[in-house]
């Protein structure tokens, strides 16, 4: 096979990954469950994305790495993802989350230093979570104290991925005290130069899955710092944390849906290689229809995470908003999408050895998506509020986005951080990209577009109620003391978001002979429904076969099941050996 | 260009708001206290800054509740803000 030109391009990590299904691969997935059962993170991986340079990707091109689009990292990581979760967390997605902070409040020095790191492929560690408080971030006790020209560390941070091994952590303490939101301050610690008699490593956490993520904890007595390690201003840390998050949590569920596609692939391969009932697993209609409803999970994940990620960079206003959408819906599609797979494996969805080993780890592995980082009802927490700004403005008067959010190739500008913003301002483009593409559908009415336009105008009637509804909610039901009605709400919001998303990347693929057919679109419409409970049942026939054939053409063609289609390494794939041999 | 309001009329239009949100009466907000003493978290700085906008009829950055804990430090700061746009 000829080497990709660009080195760095999906293509050719996905060539250095080689063919997870070889015993030979040192990145094969034989070795990644023996890393797994061993709870070690697997090094031949860890050298392989050294030798990527995977830590460039988190750096933003201005600072010297290769950050450009958040779709482009989504992209990277997901093949990582789709080969081992423990090394895309362990290895990537942790040292992303702590250099978000940098990128979005750093000082020149302190970037500097952080890319400085992370492009020499060390480790920075992220220390937010305080297991007695969740998510509720400002009620953070760890302290750093000023004192003079230092500041004094004590408390302890727990679940940190990397932190005995890291150069640096960004940690989110307390640095006033007192109620209110300008308590707190991320600070950059150079873990290298902290004296060690003040500092205890937590032993590790264990985890049902992600098990070969190192996660510690560490305890810092009355341990002092450089002052100037505070990013930002002092008090700002909050809303650091509330503009990185945007960048993150639709980056994460993004990721983490390469381990559904594995899930997918694995359950695909078993099935046609396994005979019962007198066929192939894979001709029975209940075996095809579970497959292909996956496979529509997936493109409305994809969908969803990829506008919403290019709207980071086009609609940055919203990104709070629309990023908070996809950390509550895509993590639950994904679970769900896992869960139904492992009825097709049966027994062998249990089994930790043979052919289809690697999916009880997925499936383990997974369930940080939901949990991770930040809470699915945090998601919905940080829509709640916007609620009535909402109804009054972009609702009453809906805006859309411009196109080339939902273009999967045309270029981006540069992330821009200084323009995220806590709220929306009561404006929200994917709505109005759900009219839109609805008014143009319904300008030239075909009969091939009749389905459609039915399922879309349902999404379309839905905006009336709960722009009525939500201009009702008085102010206690916003906050996340508020009823399940209320937060029922956010879903609804959170599902036209989703259609709008399906249905604007459709529009914008009008010459591809899959991504322009509408049957891609109707089925994942089909999903979203399901998802919020106005439909049930599988696929039907026709949309079904469609799906089906598609993903088996993908299989044999060994390409990828998200919206990318991009060639995955190993090439055509080798049939699975029956579980008799 | 809105007019300006007193700063008696801000602060009272803030009182009663806040009375609103934390269901008390008016009289029982002080000026003087942190609104998180009375249960605002920092979220309701979103439901702030959009009341206030379409109040004073101008753009407002939600920080700028967070920066100006109470009635009276926020009655200034927003005073501020119209005398300067």
């Amino acid at each position: 096979m000829t080497p990709p030109a660009d080195p760095t391009s999906v293509e050719a990590l996905e060539q250095r990954l080689g063919d997870p299904w070889d015993d030979a691969n040192p990145v094969g997935f034989s070795q990644v469950l023996g890393a797994d059962e061993r709870g070690e993170l697997l090094d031949a991986g860890e050298r392989l994305l050294d030798a990527y340079g995977l830590g460039a990707e988190f750096v933003p091109v201005s600072d010297g790495g290769r950050m450009a689009g958040l779709d482009r990292l989504i992209g990277i990581m997901r093949a990582v993802f789709r080969r081992d979760p423990c090394l895309g967390l362990g290895y990537g997605a942790s040292s992303l989350i702590a250099a978000v902070n940098v990128w979005t409040a750093g000082s020149a020095s302190q970037r500097r230093t952080v890319a400085d790191l992370l492009l020499r492929h060390r480790k920075l560690a992220c220390g937010y979570y305080e297991l007695a408080h969740g998510n509720d971030l400002s009620r953070a006790e760890f302290e750093a104290l000023p004192a003079g020209d230092v500041l004094r560390l004590s408390g302890t941070k727990q679940v940190i991925s990397n932190i005995h091994r890291a150069d640096a952590v960004v940690l989110f303490a307390r640095t006033q005290p007192g109620t209110g939101s300008r308590n707190h301050s991320q600070v950059l610690v150079d873990l290298t130069r902290v004296p060690s008699d003040r500092v205890t490593h937590l032993p590790r956490f264990r985890t049902a899955g992600m098990r070969g993520v190192p996660l510690g904890g560490i305890t810092f007595q009355d341990c002092p710092v450089p002052a100037d390690g505070v990013l930002g201003t002092p008090g700002q840390g909050l809303e650091t944390a509330l503009k990185s998050f945007q960048v993150t949590r639709v980056a994460l569920p993004g990721m983490f849906l390469g381990i559904v596609d594995t899930g997918l692939r694995t359950t695909l391969r078993a099935s046609l290689g396994r005979t019962l009932y007198g066929r192939a697993v894979a001709d029975l209609p209940q075996t095809r229809s579970v497959l292909a409803d996956t496979f529509a999970d997936l493109l409305l994940c994809d969908a969803f995470t990829t506008a919403a990620a290019r709207g980071v960079h086009l609609l940055p206003r919203e990104a709070s908003l629309t990023t908070a959408a996809v950390k509550y819906l895509v993590p639950r599609v994904l679970m769900d999408a896992m869960g139904r797979l492992s009825t097709v494996l049966g027994a062998r969805f249990y089994l930790r050895d043979g052919d289809t080993a690697v999916f009880q780890k997925l499936l383990r592995d997974l369930q940080p998506v939901g949990f991770g980082h930040l809470a699915r009802v945090a998601g919905q927490m940080t829509l709640l509020p916007q609620l009535p700004l909402l109804a009054r403005r972009g609702w009453a008067n809906p805006t859309p986005a411009p196109a080339d959010l939902f273009r999967l190739d045309a270029p981006l500008p540069p992330l821009p951080f200084d323009k995220l913003a806590l709220g929306g301002g009561g404006q929200d483009g994917f709505t109005g990209s759900l009219l839109e593409g609805l008014e143009a559908l319904s300008a030239t009415p075909g009969a091939e577009t009749r389905e459609l336009r039915g399922r879309l105008e349902s999404f379309a009637r839905e905006l009336e109620g709960l722009r009525s509804e939500a201009a009702a909610l008085p102010p206690r039901e916003l906050t996340a003391t508020a009823s399940p009605a209320s937060y029922d709400l956010t879903t609804r919001a959170i599902t036209l978001m989703a259609a709008s998303a399906c249905l604007n990347v459709w529009r914008q693929q009008a010459g591809d002979p899959f991504l322009g057919d509408p049957a891609w679109l109707l089925a994942a419409l089909h999903r979203l429904d399901v998802w919020r409970e106005r439909a049930q049942g599988p696929l039907p026939e026709g949309l079904r076969t469609r799906l089906f054939t598609e993903l088996l053409a993908r299989h044999e063609d060994a390409r990828a099941f998200d919206l990318t289609r991009k060639p995955l390494g190993g090439g055509r794939p080798s049939p699975a050996s029956s579980p008799e041999t | 260009m809105p007019s300006i309001p007193s700063a008696d009329a801000l602060s009272s239009w803030l009182s009663a708001r806040i009375a609103t949100y934390v269901q008390r009466k008016p009289d029982e907000i002080r000026s003087d206290v942190p609104l998180a003493e009375y249960g605002l978290d920092s979220v309701y700085a979103l439901t702030l800054a959009g009341d206030l906008e379409d109040h004073l009829g101008m753009s407002l950055d939600p920080t700028l509740m967070w920066d100006h804990p109470t009635i009276a430090g926020l009655t200034q700061a927003l005073l501020q803000v119209l005398t300067s746009a």
